[in-house]
């Protein structure tokens, strides 16, 4: 048992996790160098940094201030809000796009159909649909710094002079700073590596603006040894923008120590005291961000799969459930492609938990240099952007494309015919969700629990499956779904990594996007921000109201 | 320094009463100590000095003047008080002289000033030299005097202390504790502290006010409150007590069950009062009527527990006496008070 332990973990974490996520990345690297001349254009790198610039500065006065309102305000309607404002960044952002393709085009978006004032096919554009998207990511961690902050912190200010608003000023904003700037990091690092929207409202947009990811997309899909080289080019330079926001952000975060805010008694801050009037106004004001970031989108996206004819109005009249039957029954890939996906996203999500439980409780229990190591294998990733995971994969392990390195070993993925490649790149990316959760709902778990199975009788094995698994379990059940709802509909990766006839949601809603056929993706737009809201509503229910959104 | 006068004070959290018409006044350059246990409304009516909680009806006076009353409410940063926090609230991104000398940053006070008066705050409170950590940088005693001088640096009117030394360990508490008391007679600075720990109660404060369900149930002197309680609740929050029922009285010579005579005079009957003993109010003497039981050793006393006439009582001795457990002793009374039972 002793012995058989190591290697049966060895065989089955820790080689996949080398061979498809550690090996692919040094092939990427490796074969950057022959592609060089692909940096002598850097439009896409300087267009990827003003869009993750500016993204953040979007996300940064929307959710911080966001955060400030619901901690310290006492809103009417606080925990409505509070869910409302969370949901955007559930649903991908992909599809929001899509929303805002049909409320915003020049030509015959609905908010311009009273005269042509806005063009969503513009930097502009791309930066309010992914600000939109993303600002509960800065919103969330400040939320939770500012509701854990010891109430007497900013008490014992008032207590030496300072005015409310001094107190934020002097204390409240600097103590938020490490997640205000986790939260900036993020979203930078998310625009970044995002391919669907600046690809859809830039890339095949008018103005044909072009981000690192949708370059790398592009020169693969024109294809040949030079454009495949200089894909892997740009791809190292996604790499290196990557590392560089996560180092800055490491540091700005980097005395964690000394802004340790939580103190035993954890007296909760008191709300500030506003008159009602202006309680009121600042509730409306977040309703509308809801309106706008939610409501406004969904509401389209709802309204539009029911169209009978684009353009013919939008009253009742021209409603039907015509799409649906189209999309669902006449559109012979379309259920494939759904069950494909379900498959694809609930085995990743098990894979994901099983490794990722394996690993955390190795590095919870055993903390040595080798778990460290295989913890930070299985965290990288997620920050690593799909389109290099997506190429890697395919340098390294597809035959379609001629770098095969070991011919014998891509035989058993191609036998999935492309699924087999889509569910290691989904593996690769989510597990960090996976350890994580495991991770944290261990720390959890006091060691005494285990200790006293064992002194029991129990071998460690049956400890940790009697006693640690059955109080892991709520985390773990979080964690699968956190790895399966944006696997559901995961574009970048899919659409490089797809083989032929085996459809997956992603390149079916790419598909129809692309066919400019916008009630049939509308179509199925509705089917997964439906699915992904009812899953979140399970993620909260299993982890009482703690995780999901 | 100015006094604190508290005119019935309430105060509700929803449906709960918390306060029920505290009245209380601490005279200039007075500690005053509130004791209870959780939820008795001690933190409560420390925060309404303070102006973080707004009292539901009275009025609070720092000096002459009214800060919280009906249609007034001064705001905490406008009362000029210094507080110190049980978790010391230190805060983790100022170095410990940006956190001593903030009350000056916020009032203005020039540099030079400034300078001047956190290295004397620093001194008092026995951290000369280490403006310049950050807290993370200092151990709990060390964050808890920090948060003392920051209390102290703007000279306030009055001091109010939550809790300030429980999260201590006990010998950082002792010294604090003599600290405190030290520094408050020194100074001649008005305090309000809040304490669930009758030993800081007792060694700090001129006067202790019990409370209990919101009211004050005694107030005194530390010792008249110890040694004349006037309920059973009061002698035991101030420390422990042997509650031993009545068989007879005889004018004012009073036998328990447990076969203890002592000289009380009162109009107490035997049903509805109890005679209450501390442990040192007992001596032991050769004799028989009470079996030692246990016998600890505790360096500056031996405690022991004896069994009279089937009940347990409490011994303090010192620590000379010999006793071991199953010795004959007889037990003599030389203080004692009665006190009526309570339903």
């Amino acid at each position: 048992m002793r012995r058989l332990l190591p290697i049966a973990l060895i065989a089955t974490v820790v080689l996949p996790l080398l061979a498809f996520g550690l090996f692919p990345m040094i092939l990427v690297i490796a074969r950057a160098f022959d592609g060089l001349d692909a940096l002598s254009e850097p439009t896409a790198l300087w267009t990827t940094l003003s869009l993750s610039f500016g993204v953040t500065a979007f996300t940064l006065l929307v959710g911080v201030p966001a955060a400030f309102a619901l901690a310290r305000c006492e809103l009417p309607g606080q925990r409505r809000l509070r869910t409302l404002l969370t949901l955007p960044s559930v649903v991908p952002p992909y599809l929001m796009g899509i929303a805002w393709l049909d409320l915003a085009n020049p030509r015959n978006g609905i908010l311009n159909l009273l005269g042509q004032w806005v063009d969503i096919y513009t930097q502009a554009g791309i930066v309010w649909v992914l600000g939109l998207c993303f600002f509960p990511l800065v919103m969330l961690p400040v939320l939770a710094t500012l509701e854990r902050m010891d109430a007497s912190l900013e008490e014992s200010a008032r207590l030496s002079g300072a005015k409310p608003l001094t107190v934020i000023r002097d204390i409240t904003l600097p103590l938020a700073m490490p997640s205000i700037a986790a939260g900036a990091v993020l979203v930078f690092l998310a625009t970044a590596a995002t391919f669907g929207v600046p690809y859809l409202l830039g890339t095949a947009g008018p103005r044909r603006i072009t981000v690192l990811t949708t370059a790398i997309v592009d020169h693969i899909t024109v294809g040949g040894d030079a454009h495949f080289s200089k894909a892997m080019a740009l791809s190292l330079l996604l790499l290196v923008v990557s590392a560089a926001a996560t180092l800055l952000g490491s540091l700005a975060t980097r005395g964690e120590r000394k802004y340790a805010i939580v103190s035993g008694k954890g007296a909760r801050a008191r709300p500030l005291r506003l008159p009602t009037r202006t309680r009121t106004a600042i509730a409306a004001v977040l309703w509308g961000v809801v309106f706008v970031s939610v409501i406004l989108p969904i509401g389209t996206l709802a309204a539009v799969s029911l169209l009978r004819a684009w353009g013919a109005g939008l009253g009742p009249s021209n409603w039907s459930l015509d799409n649906y039957r189209r999309v669902l029954f006449e559109n012979k890939h379309t259920i494939p492609a759904l069950l494909n996906s379900v498959m694809l996203a609930s085995a990743a999500g098990l894979i994901a938990v099983v490794v990722g439980t394996v690993v955390a409780y190795l590095r919870a229990r055993q903390p040595s240099l080798k778990t460290r190591a295989l913890a930070m294998l299985t965290h990288a990733p997620y920050a690593i952007p799909g389109t290099v995971i997506a190429l890697g994969l395919l340098l390294g392990w597809s035959r379609e494309v001629r770098f095969i390195a070991f011919d014998r070993v891509t035989l058993a993925i191609d036998l999935f015919s492309g699924l087999g490649a889509l569910l290691a790149a989904y593996v690769i990316k989510y597990l960090a969700f996976g350890v994580r959760l495991a991770g944290s709902g261990l720390v959890q778990i006091d060691r005494a629990l285990e200790e006293a199975a064992r002194t029991s009788g129990a071998s460690r094995l049956r400890a940790a499956t009697d006693v640690v698994v059955p109080l892991l379990l709520p985390s773990l059940g979080a964690a699968w779904l956190l790895v399966f709802l944006p696997t559901l509909s995961e574009i970048t990766m899919s659409i490089l990594l797809v083989g032929p006839g085996t459809p997956v949601v992603g390149t079916i809603l790419f598909e129809l996007q692309s066919y400019a056929d916008p009630p049939s993706a509308a179509v199925l737009v509705v089917l997964l921000v439906g699915l992904t809201l009812a899953g979140n509503a399970a993620l909260r229910r299993i982890t009482a109201g703690r995780g999901g959104f | 320094m100015s006094s604190i006068a508290l005119t019935k004070i309430s105060k509700s959290f929803g449906k709960t009463r918390v306060l029920e018409g505290i009245d209380l006044n601490v005279a200039q350059g007075e500690v005053v100590a509130l004791l209870g246990p959780s939820g008795c409304g001690k933190s409560t009516l420390v925060r309404i000095v303070a102006g973080l909680d707004q009292a539901d009806g009275g009025e609070v006076r720092l000096g002459d003047r009214l800060v919280e009353g009906p249609g007034v409410h001064v705001p905490p940063e406008a009362r000029n008080l210094g507080m110190v926090f049980q978790s010391y609230a230190v805060w983790p991104h100022r170095t410990v002289a940006q956190n001593v000398g903030y009350p000056l940053h916020v009032r203005g006070t020039s540099r030079s000033e400034r300078d001047e008066r956190i290295r004397r705050a620093l001194e008092l409170v026995h951290l000369d030299g280490l403006g310049a950590r950050y807290p993370h940088e200092l151990s709990g005693g060390q964050q808890q005097r920090v948060a003392l001088a920051r209390a102290l640096v703007g000279e306030p009117e009055v001091l109010l202390l939550d809790e300030p030394l429980s999260n201590l360990d006990a010998r950082l508490r002792e010294e604090m504790r003599r600290e405190l008391a030290e520094l408050s007679a020194r100074l001649d600075i008005t305090v309000l502290l809040v304490t669930h720990d009758q030993g800081e109660a007792l060694a700090i404060a001129d006067r202790v006010a019990v409370m209990r369900k919101g009211r004050i149930a005694q107030l005194g002197a530390p010792e008249d409150t110890y040694r004349r309680p006037n309920s059973l609740y009061v002698a035991e929050a101030l420390g422990p007590i042997n509650v031993l029922e009545l068989a007879n009285i005889e004018g004012a010579r009073v036998t328990t069950r447990a076969g203890l005579t002592a000289d009380v005079a009162s109009d107490a009957t035997v049903d509805g009062f109890v005679l209450a003993v501390r442990p040192e109010w007992l001596a032991l003497e050769a004799g028989e009527g009470a079996i030692v039981e246990s016998s600890t050793f505790l360096g500056e006393r031996r405690e022991l527990i004896c069994k009279a006439g089937g009940v347990s009582v409490r011994v303090a001795a010192p620590p000379g006496v010999s006793a071991r457990a199953g010795d004959q002793v007889k037990l003599v009374v030389r203080d004692a008070i009665l006190l009526a039972k309570e339903g």
